[in-house]
This record gives structure tokens, sequence and C-alpha cells, in this order.
């Protein structure tokens, strides 16, 4: 990929949307360059919210609106609620503005494939915040596949469920607000990213089930098949599952912890499991959130290409939007059972 | 269509009643919740969510905007139980609100053995929990003088799924298979009320005048013993049948887990962000910490032996008299229920 020419300067970002996620990730990622934080501007509809944030990171400044500002940067972080990610990234490269959107880019394949027309038609670099792209398990399952170490993949398996504790600053997380768009959205577009990049396309669907009952699902469990290789991932926002991962081919398994960023287990040949542990300087997931925001530092400057590009993801996008347009009601005789007291008597 | 607002709407017994209220009459339902990480659950329907932190007259006053009754489920420690009552019902009284709901507890009566109606007087032994509801039950005889509609429901030991209390640490001590206690610490009476009949009992409260000004226990319709629960659920989930408990095992296990309860709760309440980092960073860390958190939760206190002893029972009859109550799920419907959520949400 060709660096576009807009990346040339030293970054002046704007931080768009100062939620949860900003205050424990992006901004204390930007903080880490005192050149880049005291020029950095907090956005937030809350103009209290992003004053605080600018005040509590060192940042120069705060406005309600990215539109206040969006001739005075060359980059932005786009961290407002997913149903929004589509309009103002798509205003920010219209304008220009080199863009890392959080995930999921968008709602659609269609908002994320003109993204991505409109972000090469400005010469713009579009990134997306898919950081467990860039966790050193992930990376050697990418390599153990391609290289063919497990053989052909006839399995795979995402278990990922945790009680919702995430300190949400808006209800944008549910509901109507989130237009039903729940754990899928949330969790699976980290995971639905994984399982394309490593099995190399877009799986197709088999069956998805999810407890949405008009609001934002909760729990959603996928079964897809791609190539030879049958898969399926179940989500949860309502308990804790193991959190684990399983790839099985015809020569081997690889295996992991969703939150071992630099270990997975692994059996080829004999069938004797091992865990391979890969060297890296992360001590806690964030430091990995921070180098997507590294690089796309450098990539304003002119130094590196996109880690994770809107091309990159379009895949998943696409399979998330499909599994919404088709969901069916999970079983829930626990849930049903109001029926039961519906008469009174 | 008269609007309900459902305080505490984030947790267990909430979360059922805006389920329920949602079901029967869409559109009726404004769920309060304290913080928005609680609100995974009921945003899986198209329901109003609102904030409302019982503990601020500002955010109780705008969630109360047009609303016709109240369900006052949300708890906290003492002094949120008690200012957060006496918030709502002040600001239930401003807004013109026509009826509302209180959820309190039986153990206002303290852990007292015997037979319990509602004319019996709460304990003034009660434990903190049960003095603070004592409280809140007084506040709203004050606010009902000052003409506010209000019914007082008393729930039992309510389970069922969402129930971290009563049906998944229970499960998981099972699970666990190092976890019960002998009979003679065991054949206490189980007052067990399935989450759906207390949620019936809230329906039939808010649909019936004759409640106003009433105060209810809200019972199941048997009166199994601790032990017949534990088994119960035990095969229910599939377990192996289990073995009688040696009484002096028992009691050692718990006197040796007290010192251990302690010094993990005082090290986590001064040195939460520390322990959490050394969790994150270090593998062993994580692991002993793990097996402590185990060693702590298949462990009885001392607490559960005296409540799983205690002979008492709480009578419904007013319940089924005034309101027409009648429980419509047996303990054995109610555990089938729970195992089906506990293995669905991967528990046991």
């Amino acid at each position: 990929m060709s660096l576009p020419s807009s990346v040339v300067r030293e970054p002046v970002i704007a931080v768009i949307g100062c939620g949860a996620i900003t205050e424990a990730l992006h901004l204390p990622a930007l903080a880490r360059h005192p050149d880049v934080i005291s020029r950095a501007i907090c956005v937030d509809s809350n103009l209290d919210r992003a004053s605080a944030m600018a005040a509590k990171f060192g940042a120069a400044r705060a406005v309600a609106s990215y539109k206040d500002v969006i001739d005075d940067i060359n980059g932005a972080i786009v961290a407002v609620p997913p149903s929004l990610h589509y309009a103002v990234t798509l205003d920010l490269v219209s304008n220009r503005v080199n863009v890392l959107c959080e995930k999921p880019l968008t709602e659609t394949g269609t908002q994320a494939r003109d993204l991505i027309a409109k972000a090469a038609e400005t010469d713009t670099a579009l990134c997306v915040n898919n950081y467990r792209r860039l966790f050193p398990s992930s990376i050697k399952v990418k390599e153990l596949i391609e290289s063919g170490e497990l053989g052909t993949v006839r399995s795979f398996e995402f278990l990922w469920g945790e009680k919702f504790d995430w300190p949400a600053a808006s209800g944008s997380y549910f509901g109507t607000a989130a237009r039903g768009r729940g754990v899928l959205s949330d969790k699976g577009s980290h995971l639905l990213d994984l399982a394309c990049w490593w099995l190399g396309g877009k799986p197709e669907i088999v069956s998805y089930q999810d407890d949405s009952m008009g609001g934002t699902e909760a729990t959603a469990v996928l079964t897809f098949r791609i190539n030879e290789c049958d898969g399926v991932l179940r989500l949860s926002w309502l308990s804790r599952y193991e959190n684990t991962f399983e790839i099985k081919g015809d020569r081997g398994t690889v295996a992991g912890h969703l939150f071992d960023w630099n270990t997975v287990n692994l059996a080829t040949g004999s069938g004797a499991r091992r865990t391979v542990r890969i060297p890296t300087s992360a001590k806690v997931p964030e430091d990995l959130g921070s180098a997507m925001t590294d690089n796309f530092l450098d990539v304003i400057r002119g130094r590196a290409v996109p880690i994770v590009a809107g091309s990159d993801v379009l895949p998943s996008i696409e399979l998330i939007e499909e599994c919404y347009a088709r969901r069916e009601r999970l079983a829930l005789p626990w849930y049903d059972s109001w029926r039961r007291i519906a008469a009174r008597s | 269509m008269t609007r309900i607002l459902v305080t505490g709407a984030g947790g267990f017994i909430g979360g059922r009643i805006v389920e329920v209220l949602h079901e029967l009459n869409p559109g009726s339902v404004r769920a309060g919740i304290k913080r928005w990480s609680s609100a995974a659950r009921i945003g899986r329907l198209p329901v109003e969510i609102v904030r409302c932190d019982v503990n601020s007259a500002a955010s109780v006053r705008s969630a109360m905007t047009g609303i016709g009754a109240v369900v006052h489920c949300a708890h906290g420690d003492a002094g949120t139980n008690v200012e957060g009552t006496r918030i709502v019902l002040d600001e239930a009284q401003r807004a013109g609100v026509k009826r509302v709901i209180h959820l309190s507890t039986v153990a206002v009566f303290g852990r007292t053995e015997g037979k319990f109606t509602e004319a019996s007087p709460p304990a003034p032994g009660a434990d903190p929990y049960g003095r603070s509801k004592t409280e809140t039950e007084e506040i709203c005889a004050e606010y009902g003088r000052r003409g506010l509609a209000i019914t007082i429901l008393r729930p039992t030991i309510v389970y069922g799924p969402y129930s971290d209390l009563w049906t998944v640490e229970f499960a998981q001590r099972l699970s666990a298979g190092k976890w019960f206690l002998p009979d003679r610490y065991t054949q206490g009476i189980c007052n067990l009320v399935y989450v759906d009949d207390m949620v019936k009992a809230v329906l039939l409260a808010l649909e019936n005048e004759k409640a106003i000004g009433e105060t209810f226990i809200v019972n199941g319709g048997e009166r199994p013993t601790w032990n017949q629960y534990f088994h119960a659920l035990n095969n229910a989930l599939g377990l192996p049948p289990l073995h009688p408990a040696s009484t002096l095992r028992s009691r050692l296990r718990a006197g040796l887990m007290l010192p251990v309860r302690k010094t993990a709760k005082m090290i986590l309440k001064r040195f939460q962000p520390l322990v959490m980092r050394v969790y994150q960073r270090s593998k062993l860390a994580k692991k002993v910490m793990r097996h402590a958190e185990n060693a702590i939760k298949n462990s009885p206190t001392g607490a559960e032996f005296e409540l799983y002893s205690l002979r008492v029972s709480y009578e419904e009859q007013k319940a089924r008299e005034m309101l027409g109550y009648r429980p419509s799920f047996s303990m054995r419907d109610g555990i089938e229920l729970s195992v089906a959520w506990l293995r669905d949400h991967r528990y046991v």
C-alpha cells in the first residue's frame, strides 16, 4: 500500500467522543506523546465531559462539535457510538482528515465500502481499532494456519462471555439507541474480524440466533462454514464463559485464552500439547491498543501504513450485517415463563 | 395507559419485573437503573431505560416524569435503602404518582424461629439489612399517612434465573463437588419463592385497590428444608448424589476459612487496584487468587449454619385471601427453569 499524500505533517488529533474507551485507552495512548497530546482536541457533545478529559490528559482544548475544528486537524480518533461511526467518519475523510475509527467501523458493508472509496478518493488514511490483530497470539495463529502446520482447518470455536461491566458513560450500548446491535456488534466485531483474517475470507452463515426481543442482544450464537471448516461463535454480556478459542486442523490443534495475548497451546504431530509463549514487550492488552494509536500517528507522519485498514475489516462487517438480517431468537424457556403468570390465577 | 417506573431495574427482581410488564403491556414500563453497566439484560427489550440513582433526588425526579406507578426495587447499603426510599416516595408524591409498590423483605423479622404473619412485629434484633428495611417500611407508613397509595411486599427467599445469591452460588458450590452440610444443620425451612411468583404478587398488588396501605408476605407454596432444596438442585444438575457430611469437618472448615475470608476482604478493600494489576499480569497470582476465591465460595460461613437450621415459616395467607395470590411454580418447576438458565449461561 502506498502512503496517502495527505499524511506528511505532525499529527494534530481530535479525539471525537469522550466516553469510557477514550478515557481508558485513546487519551492515555496519546498522552505517551507529549507533543501530540499538547496539540490534541477533545470533542464531545457533553462539553463538560470533553473539558474534563482535556484537563485530565493535558490536551490543548475541548469543543462540543468536531465540525468546529475540522479545518484545524489532520487526524481524528472516532470513538462515538457505533451508529454514528459512518456519518462522522465520512465527513472527516471527505475533508481529508485521517481517521482511526473504533470498531466496528460501520453497521453495513455498503457503508464500509463508501468510506473505503471516499478515503481512496481523498487520499486519506482509514484505520480501524481492531487491535486484537496485534496480539502476538493472534499473529501466531495466522502463521500456523497459513504455514499449513495445522493441516486443513476442520473446526473453529470462539467463546467469549463476561457480565457487561464496561463503565459506559451513556446508554448508547443498549436498546434503540444502539439500533438493536448488542454483543455481536461489540465483541463479535473483534472475533469475527480475527476469524475472517485467520481463515482467509468471509464464512457462510449456517445459523445465527440471539436473545434480542426488540432491543440489543446480550447472547449470540453463530455457526458458520468456510471451505472445509465448521465454526461456532458464542458471545455473552450476561455471564462469564471460558473465553477461549480452539482451531482444529487434520494435523494439529491450536487453542488459547482470549486474554492470553502472548501464549497459545499447540498440539501437532504426536498430539502432545505444548504451550508456546511468544516474546512481546506488552504487559497488558492495553499496551497493544496503544500500539494501534502509535501506528496511526506514524501513518499521519508518513512513516507507516495502517496495521488494520478499512478494507481489512470489510468481510467481518458484512458477516455481522448478514447475521442481523437473518437473526432468530434463542430458546429462552425461563423468559417465556411469564405467560404462566399472565392470567394471575 | 399507566406508565410504571421500576427502580433497581438492572437487578435480579427488578429486571424480571421489567420483562414481565413489558410482555404484558408493551410501552408501559420505564426501567430505572443506577449504572449503564447493569442494563445489558433489560436492553434486550425495546423498553425505555433511564438513569435513576435513588440517592439523588434530581435523578429520581427526572425518572418519575409522566409516571403513574412505581415499583421500588432498588436497594444497596443501609443508607441507600433508607434515604433512597425516602427520596423515591418524596418524588412520587411530588409527581402525583397513583400507586407505589415497595419491596421489603422477611428479614425484618430477624432470624427467629416460628410462624410469621403480617401481624408479627419486626424484630429489633434483625441484621443491618433487615433493620434498614424495617426503617423503609416506617417511611412508607409515614408517606401513606400523607396520602400516597403504597403497598409493601415482603418476599422470602427469591430464587431463579439471575439470582446470584440463591441460585448461581448454590449451583456452583454443588458443581464443585465440595459443598454440603450435615443434615442436622440443614433441617431448617427454606422459604423459597420463584422469581416469577414474586412478580405475580407485584402485578396483583398493582391491580388491586384493596392492597393500598397493606403489607403482604410473598412466599412460595411449599416449605422444603434447605437440604431438600440442595438435593433437588443437585439432582436437576445431574450431579452424583450428595453424601452425608461430617459435622466436625464442616464446622472446622467454616472456622478455618473465617480468617482467610476476613483477610481477603480487607486486602480487596484496601488494595483493589494493585490486586487487579497483579491479577492481570501474573498467571501464578491469577491461579492463587482463583483458588482462594473458590475455597471461600465453597465453604459455608457461621451465619449460613444459622440460616439453614432455622425452623421458620413466613405465611402468605393474607396475599392469598386479599389479592388472590396463588404461586404458579412448584420448587420442581422453578429449579427446572433455573437449571436450564444456568446451563445456557454456562454457570454449570
